[in-house]
């Protein structure tokens, strides 16, 4: 796991771009290479757990 | 919670890319998952930023929010600077949302940074505002400093 200060080991990621509706690899050496920063903005999986929140809220809906 | 947070974002996108800044959803979803969210769920119809499909949990484990429990990743959002250094990391729980916009200022303050190395930005720094230089001239004088 990688902390605050640290260099971040190379990894890749499929990705859908909304923009054009298609699919593509991309990689943290891309971004590196191009000199950009890079925001990496996890959340919950899509539709399960947004509607089981409006629906119940937390606890044990999460699992 | 997810589809406000990713609306946010989408709309403070443009203000990111202008600074050198990709921005990159994440989920453990799979890319076809994305692909049916984002066509359909309204609150989505503005985002432009990839959304990343992490379905192994291998990225989400790097950045230590992959929740065993679930299978989900927990809303983290990771900086990285242009030389590959880890600068950002805040990690909320399920049930609250970030606001892009204090991401917006916080990219602004380690862009500004990265051109000026030996400052720092103060609490709740916004562009054009005064920054400190940390040295033991400054030590017990902050106060003053940010007067001047």
């Amino acid at each position: 796991m990688v902390r605050v200060g640290q260099r971040v080991p190379n990894f890749e990621l499929e990705v859908y771009y909304p923009t054009t509706k298609t699919f593509g690899k991309v990689s943290l050496e891309d971004f590196m290479r191009e000199r950009r920063w890079l925001v990496l903005f996890f959340y919950p999986a899509g539709l399960y757990l947004c509607v089981s929140h409006r629906a119940g809220g937390l606890g044990g809906t999460l699992r | 919670v997810c589809p406000t947070e990713l609306a946010d974002l989408a709309e403070h996108y443009d203000e990111l890319t202008k600074m050198g800044v990709e921005v990159i959803s994440v989920s453990t979803d799979t890319k076809y998952t994305h692909l049916a969210w984002q066509t359909t769920e309204k609150l989505l119809e503005k985002v432009r930023y990839p959304m990343g499909a992490d379905p192994a949990g291998k990225v989400s484990r790097l950045f230590g929010v992959y929740d065993e429990d679930t299978g989900l990743a927990l809303r983290g959002t990771f900086i990285i600077n242009p030389e590959g250094v880890l600068v950002g990391s805040e990690v909320n729980y399920y049930n609250v949302g970030r606001n892009a916009k204090e991401l917006v200022r916080k990219m602004k303050a380690n862009v500004y940074l990265m051109s000026h190395p030996d400052e720092a930005c103060p609490a709740k720094w916004e562009e054009g505002k005064k920054t400190l230089k940390p040295s033991p001239e400054l030590v017990g004088k902050v106060y003053s400093a940010l007067q001047e």
